[in-house]
């Protein structure tokens, strides 16, 4: 691994023991191949990124039968990280899967933000994730939904520096639940996106 | 039967409301103090009785009874009756124009304080005309507003251009169409938003939101 991987995750992560054991948690589960990664990024890292999502222009996506929510570019600084040729090595060993390249992209959702498990969505194969910068109470709503065909699903309780990885198709799917009321003037500040892989 | 329950004066001025109807925007839709309010306030005495069971998905958080042909309540099976009767479908037919009604479908919902329906069209093979009966007496700053949606030329949702307050006995039907996008706006405080709603369909379904 090099230096520059090291300076910003966990080092427990560039560990080859939890990257196995990582691998076998997200392979293990047949039905909704997913693992959230928490403590992620290194606590430097994840202060300095909250501070660049919270200054970044966001523009409202809104097609009301889909999704509600606010999205701007993602940071530089977790670009370069996506792009790291160790990075894509790390999350091929956690998901078995040969990295070819990715797409993301900064959002946040606050109340009346949401997305809908709607029929005209076509996915296609991929692995999904979702980083957390902050921390976030179910309550409110807003929380990803996985959801399989054969109606099992599980809830995730996002959490700030997780990362959560899922393999996603037509047969797993995730959304983000409604935000409520009671959420007032809190965001839930997300870098969402897709891994594509090598044939 | 109608007689008991339906206000008089509707069944004098079905023409103008059949104008109304199909000339009110985004898509063809009437509210009107249908029924007699004394026996709507019996009915919700009844209703508030009913087993309602928690519904939550990724387009709903409310609660539901089951399909009221199958509750076993002397006022709500009169209700039922009356709702599914060839008399008032013929009468729905009348005030929209759509023809070829004869099953009725009925619940009552309750959306409770965070509760919300995001938007759908409700399009269903069967589905002809959608109704709510309110039950409920809210202020704005209450929410659970019905909200109709403009579309563009592919029958995308665009934006909500009409905005229905929920009023006791108030009744409001609208035409089930590729057009009839709506939702219900979160309800933002502790009462409770209390409705009977369904379907008049060509013909009997089982199918619920």
């Amino acid at each position: 691994m090099n230096n520059t991987l090291q300076n910003l995750i966990n080092p427990d992560y560039l560990n080859n023991e939890t990257i196995k054991r990582a691998r076998a948690s997200f392979l293990s589960n047949n039905f909704l191949p997913n693992i959230q990664l928490q403590s992620f990024l290194k606590e430097n890292t994840l202060k300095s990124l909250q501070k660049e999502m919270k200054l970044l222009s966001y523009s409202h996506s809104y097609k009301p039968d889909q999704h509600s929510y606010f999205t701007a570019s993602t940071p530089e600084s977790f670009i370069s990280l996506l792009e790291s040729k160790d990075f894509k090595e790390l999350i091929s060993g956690i998901t078995g899967i040969k990295i070819k390249d990715f797409f993301c992209e900064a959002l946040y959702f606050g109340h009346k933000n949401y997305t809908l498990l709607s029929d005209k969505d076509k996915i296609k194969e991929s692995t999904a994730f979702f980083f957390d910068l902050n921390d976030w109470n179910i309550k409110f709503g807003g929380y990803n939904w996985l959801l399989n065909n054969q109606n099992e699903n599980i809830i995730y309780h996002p959490k700030a520096n997780s990362l959560l990885i899922v393999k996603q198709s037509n047969k797993l799917r995730s959304t983000i639940k409604y935000i409520n009321h009671q959420a007032k003037d809190d965001k839930r500040f997300i870098i969402k996106g897709y891994f594509t892989q090598k044939a | 039967m109608l007689k008991n329950w339906i206000n008089q004066l509707h069944l004098k001025n079905i023409s103008k409301l059949n104008k109304e109807f199909n000339t009110n925007k985004p898509f063809p839709y009437l509210e009107l103090e249908l029924f007699k309010k004394a026996k709507i306030k019996q009915l919700l005495n009844e209703v508030k009785k009913l087993n309602f069971e928690e519904k939550d998905s990724d387009l709903f958080y409310l609660f539901q009874t089951k399909d009221f042909r199958s509750i076993d309540n002397k006022l709500i099976k009169e209700f039922y009756s009356l709702i599914s009767s060839r008399e008032f479908l013929d009468l729905i037919e009348k005030i929209t124009g759509v023809k070829g009604l004869n099953a009725t479908d009925a619940a009552s919902l309750i959306f409770p304080d965070t509760g919300y329906l995001l938007p759908h069209d409700d399009r269903l093979s069967t589905r002809k005309i959608a109704y709510i009966l309110n039950l409920s007496n809210f202020k704005e700053k209450d929410g659970g507003q019905l909200e109709f949606f403009s579309t563009d030329s592919n029958n995308n949702p665009i934006k909500v251009v009409k905005s229905i307050t929920p009023k006791f006995n108030n009744f409001i039907i609208f035409k089930v169409s590729e057009k009839s996008f709506h939702q219900v706006n979160e309800v933002l405080t502790n009462k409770q938003r209390i409705t009977i709603g369904g379907w008049f369909n060509e013909q009997y379904t089982s199918k619920s939101y």
